[in-house]
């Protein structure tokens, strides 16, 4: 039996982005707000600094700030054919852990969805006809629109220190930008990243054939700033230690740094660690949320009353928390009827491997999450559809993350996995290679979903979240044409001597990293009968539950979902001060 | 200390030291040889936490044919690749930390990934042991006694899955000893392996070095200089000496 | 319906002794916070150019004592942090500028003879009215443990090589060194980097303390955003990459100058202004106890070195 622990007003599953957000502006206006974080405070200091953090095998291969695949992790499958099976060891992406979530071992790459990602289904019916669409595809529009979501981004801009250099202000071509950017209020509040040999090779010789290519956004500061919370980051130094580990520096944008000290100063805002959450607990007739059952550190049940309840954990695991708790209707892709889980994809991501000779030194070892020459060219609607025959676009670039020889010592193909000539490759190569990033989007299929396993439990003994999906063929067309583009820049490129595409193929497999971007399941939508939030994130069903996150994406767009989250996560909490608080109930009439 | 510049078609590049104060930095010229390759086996000197010693051996041996000694350097068993895993391997990653072990077990498909209940400690045991086994049968002897053709052949064989170690698939075994010397390779030598840093050197990686603002830009540079583990950069002792293995 | 506020004395006497887990709500020492409640969606704090400098605790912005179980704040000292200065514009850097940044100073480098180099620094070139470096920065690079001069032994070449051109350039401000660095050319700077670069350091010791500066090394502090100071100068401050100097064995009087130049802007030939930020973020009382942690050498006042630490 669960002990009842004191009401609070509002009771955030996740410590993350969208829970610090939300959990502090709440608190500042005066709720009382606890965050339940299933697992332990992680800060830059002590917990990041150097040197024992730039150590590849606990951050990257023993997953120490990644969710344990030991006491949670997901089953998969293609299809509905087949059974899925659990994911015994983490490889096709990496959900957080600890304090601060995956925002906290994130890479920084930092983009806002296009315009025409928000209204997807209208604007390629209305320009393209509505055959461009696959009969497979789920895709629907946002219920709301770039324009306004525009100040939330910028806020979450300022928020975290959002490095680049505005192309398009006000409506205004900026030089020095991004030509394809769409229209921001304001410009970054730092300048563009500095940008490694590689990169510069890869914009020249974009550049030589016709394309845009710019530096890409970033969310590591490129110089000391006071955020809009005033707290202070530091710069970047493109240390390679990005990806899978917590910045020594204060310089890569997490809640710890960006928003949770200013938080914890209010008596009305409380961070619960070690708490996992099991289910959000409802009312008889289950329409309103009661509060939330979590399992403290010592295994003990607790109950934690609240007025509201808002989902802040990772993506699909928000979904997860909406099926164990009984919230909205399941979908089901046989009949095609529900919501919660619908609508789920990953991000279509593939590349191109290049060689270069050997006078070309690309220390891969300088680098970060997100320092790279990337173009937009293809991205989104940029380019005419008409003679390709899909949706969706993606983003050519070459970022140089990390050199760390664990997880890179890149050989071409043909060089055999082992021996002396493979070692003979590894040292020729290492410092003479470099890959073409391709990120596209993904569409949603009607068998592109989440479910509960009815196999396979976690170490709570609550069934595991099952991912049902595959890549739709708009997908691998798209990535074919993609990665075509990209093996002809790369072949452009100066000291190249070889290139191998590598475009996204069927089926779709948990072996190979692919991302963390793990969306959609709760959709964000105007009609309940395909969505599970409103246009505020409020749940259909249950007025007092929210959900934040990508989980509300209806589709992924090419561009890193955390721009997009956290502007949401904004637009989400202000309605909620301005009008939920007031009144609550539902914020939106169907 | 000299500089050599290291010339290209466009540039003549400087090579760029890395400024640990007071060691003298040998430029290592390209392609040059690196010392003399250490004694073998300090895995039997060392006291093992998980592997026997016929264990250990066997661990030396693949190690020395996955990744071998040559001229371009030691090679994993020099470098201490069967000392880290027989760390990894006593702890809890071996134990099977990290691994989702809740039945019920059944073969997937390649996309679903390592579907057996087999942790990395159980498996890592269980397949040397079958290799052993394996090799007395057809060779008469160990694997690690056999000639290093011979040893070849057995991981050729292991690597496309056409020796039976049944009910361990000797590919996935395979793949997971792979994995393990690379990790035992690449890792900071904190954990064991990756001795004298060799691993590093032979890539060029500067290790736990990691503060490259100043020098990103500097396009093409050469790096030369020698690489810093997490333990070297702990203020161990006073010394600046060159013994910063 | 909201929890009643009138019994908040007991919700939170039972919260307290309720056994959870719970990361407590801790005073974070920031200056120019969100602390009042009022959500500034657009507050970028643009700050004001910094003043003459006050003296160090006025007007230091009161702040509660941590409550536990959180890092970085018990014991926090209440500084009184300069005002930092407003960002400075990052020269040439737009998003379409993919160019290498070459340094000037890499020229002199390419060409440098140590020999050469030691010459310069035992005679000078007195025909330009530029003194022997050996005058203040001692005969072998070692210079005097109490007074204001940086030893260079050990240096690394890239970095006295970019000190000197920025002194010769003003990108770094010192009388003397100006006149010096402006009678050098870029090739004699290259030999007297690469002699000093060639130089042993002084022995190091472990440096033993104080405290305070030994947690800014290692641990840096949280509730200030700041970094290991050994993040990117090496623990006990050996150095790391090649402009990342080396603190260790300099003369506290040196380190405490060079700080407080930082701090309020005087020196700002550090990369898009770090270690000014930083500067801004320390007391006087911290540089102070920094430069006397870093200053520890294994010489004693009179030159000798003592038997080594076991």
């Amino acid at each position: 039996m669960a002990e009842q622990l004191p009401p609070v007003d509002v009771a955030i599953i996740g410590g993350g982005w969208t829970g610090s957000i939300i959990g502090k502006e709440l608190a500042a206006a005066g709720q009382r707000v606890v965050i339940l974080e299933r697992g332990e405070p992680r800060w830059p200091s002590p917990d990041f600094q150097g040197p024992n953090v730039h150590d590849e095998l606990k951050y990257t291969r023993r997953h120490a700030l990644h969710q344990n695949a030991a006491t949670e992790t997901y089953t998969f499958r293609n299809n509905t054919r087949q059974t899925a099976l659990p994911m015994r060891r983490w490889q096709f992406a990496y959900p957080g852990t600890h304090l601060g979530g995956a925002g906290n071992h994130w890479s920084g790459a930092y983009y806002r969805f296009h315009p025409t990602d928000f209204n997807l289904r209208s604007h390629y019916t209305e320009r393209y006809g509505a055959g461009i669409f696959d009969d497979d595809l789920t895709c629907q529009d946002w219920p709301v629109s770039y324009d306004e979501l525009e100040p939330y981004f910028d806020r979450f801009d300022y928020l975290i220190g959002a490095s680049g250099q505005a192309g398009n202000l006000k409506g205004e071509q900026q030089e020095g930008g991004n030509p394809f950017e769409p229209w921001r209020s304001r410009p970054y509040p730092n300048p563009p990243m500095k940008v490694p040999y590689a990169p510069a090779l890869f914009g020249e010789a974009a550049r030589s054939l016709g394309y845009h290519p710019y530096v890409q956004p970033s969310a590591l500061a490129t110089r000391p700033y006071v955020n809009s919370e005033g707290l202070h980051m530091s710069a970047c130094v493109y240390c390679g230690f990005c990806s899978n580990f917590g910045c020594e520096h204060f310089a890569k944008a997490s809640p710890q740094v960006c928003i949770l000290p200013v938080a914890m100063k209010m008596d009305n805002f409380e961070i619960r660690t070690g708490a996992h959450v099991l289910r959000v607990e409802l009312s008889p007739d289950k329409k309103r949320a009661t509060g939330v059952t979590y399992v403290d550190a010592a295994g003990n049940e607790r109950f934690q009353p609240a007025d509201t309840v808002v989902l802040c954990a990772f993506s699909i695991n928000n979904v997860r928390l909406l099926l164990l708790s009984g919230i909205g209707k399941p979908y089901d892709p046989e009949t095609d009827t529900g919501v919660v889980g619908r609508n789920y994809t990953h991000q279509t991501t593939s590349g191109v491997n290049l060689f270069f000779d050997e006078s070309v030194n690309i220390n891969p070892f300088m680098g970060a999450g997100a320092v790279a020459v990337t173009m937009d060219d293809f991205c989104a609607d940029n380019f005419d559809h008409g003679p390709h025959g899909f949706v969706g676009g993606g983003y050519l670039q070459i970022q140089v993350v990390s050199g760390a020889p664990i997880g890179y010592h890149p050989t071409p193909k043909g060089t055999p996995a082992w021996g002396p000539e493979w070692k003979r490759a590894v040292r020729r190569y290492y410092n003479h290679s470099a890959s073409i990033t391709i990120t596209g989007s993904a569409q949603p299929t009607r068998g592109g979903y989440l479910s509960l396993d009815p196999t396979y439990q976690d170490a709570w003994g609550q069934p595991l979240l099952r991912i049902t999906y595959d890549l739709p063929d708009n997908d691998i067309r798209m990535s074919a044409f993609l990665t075509a583009k990209g093996d002809e820049i790369g072949k452009a490129m100066k000291g190249v001597v070889r290139t191998e595409p590598g475009p996204r193929k069927r089926p779709f497999s948990a072996t190979a990293y692919q991302s963390t971007h793990l969306t959609g399941g709760a959709a964000m939508g105007d009609d309940p009968s395909t969505s599970v939030v409103n246009r505020y994130g409020q749940v259909w069903d249950v007025p007092n539950v929210f959900v934040t996150g990508a989980s509300l994406f209806p589709q992924n767009s090419c561009f890193n979902p955390t721009g997009t989250v956290g502007a949401t996560a904004y637009w989400i909490v202000d309605k909620i001060k301005a009008d939920y608080l007031r009144s609550p109930g539902p914020l939106v009439s169907t | 200390m000299e500089e050599k510049p290291v010339l290209s078609r466009r540039h003549v590049l400087k090579a760029l030291t890395v400024g640990v104060p007071g060691a003298a930095w040998a430029v290592r010229a390209r392609g040059a040889p690196q010392d003399a390759h250490r004694e073998a086996a300090a895995s039997t000197e060392r006291t093992l936490r998980f592997f026997n010693t016929r264990e250990a051996q066997a661990m030396d041996a693949i190690a020395a044919r996955l990744i071998p000694a040559d001229d371009l350097g030691p090679g994993a068993k020099e470098a201490g690749a069967t000392y880290f895993l027989d760390g990894q391997l006593a702890g809890a990653w071996g134990a099977g930390d990290q691994l989702y072990r809740q039945g019920p077990f059944q073969p997937g498909t390649p996309e679903q990934g390592y579907q057996l209940s087999f942790t990395p400690a159980e498996m890592i045991r269980r397949g040397l042991a079958a290799l052993d086994e394996a090799a007395r049968k057809r060779d008469g002897k160990p694997f690690a006694e056999l000639d290093a053709e011979r040893q070849d052949a057995w991981l050729r064989a292991m690597q496309a899955g056409e020796a039976d170690f049944s009910p361990l698939p000797s590919a996935i075994f395979f793949q997971a000893l792979l994995e393990g010397v690379i990790e035992g390779f690449f890792s900071d030598p904190m954990y064991g392996g990756n001795r004298d840093m060799a691993g590093w050197k032979l890539v060029g990686f500067p290790g736990a070095y990691a503060s490259f603002s100043n020098d990103i830009e500097r396009h093409g540079v050469a790096w030369a200089g020698q690489p810093v583990s997490i333990a070297m950069a702990r203020p161990h002792d006073a010394h600046r000496k060159e013994d910063h293995g | 319906m909201n929890a009643s506020r009138a019994s908040t004395g007991t919700v939170l006497g039972l919260m307290i002794v309720a056994p959870l887990i719970t990361l407590v709500a801790t005073a974070y020492q920031m200056w120019n916070t969100g602390g009042d409640g009022l959500v500034r969606p657009t507050a970028v704090t643009v700050p004001a150019p910094a003043p003459a400098r006050p003296a160090a605790s006025a007007g230091a912005p009161a702040t509660p004592p941590a409550t536990p179980a959180a890092p970085g704040s018990a014991g926090a000292p209440a500084a009184g942090p300069a005002p930092p200065r407003p960002p400075e514009p990052v020269p040439g850097r737009s998003a379409q500028d993919f160019s290498a940044h070459r340094p000037a100073w890499e020229a002199g480098l390419q060409a440098a003879k140590a020999e050469q180099g030691r010459q310069l620094a035992q005679a000078g070139k007195p025909a330009a009215g530029v003194q022997a470096c050996v005058a203040c920065h001692g005969q072998q690079g070692v210079a005097q443990p109490g007074g204001m001069f940086p030893s260079l032994a050990g240096l690394s070449a890239d970095y006295i090589a970019k000190q000197l051109t920025d002194y010769r350039e003003g990108a770094r401000d010192q009388a003397l060194m100006a006149t010096i660095a402006k009678a050098l050319s870029a090739e004699e700077i290259g030999h007297l980097a690469k002699y000093y670069a060639s130089l042993p350091p002084p022995p190091l010791a472990r440096p033993a303390g104080p405290e305070a500066a030994r947690k800014l090394d290692v641990a840096g502090d949280n509730a200030r955003a700041l970094p290991a100071c050994a993040n990117c100068h090496g623990l006990g401050g050996r150095g790391e990459g090649p402009l990342l100097p080396r603190l260790a064995g300099q003369p506290a009087g040196y380190f405490t100058a060079q700080m407080n130049a930082f701090r309020n802007g005087q020196r700002h030939n550090d990369d898009v202004g770090v270690m000014r930020a930083f500067a801004q973020r320390l007391t006087p009382q911290e540089i102070e106890a920094l430069a006397g942690y870093y200053a520890q050498t294994g010489r004693d006042a009179a030159g000798n070195s003592p038997a080594p630490r076991p």
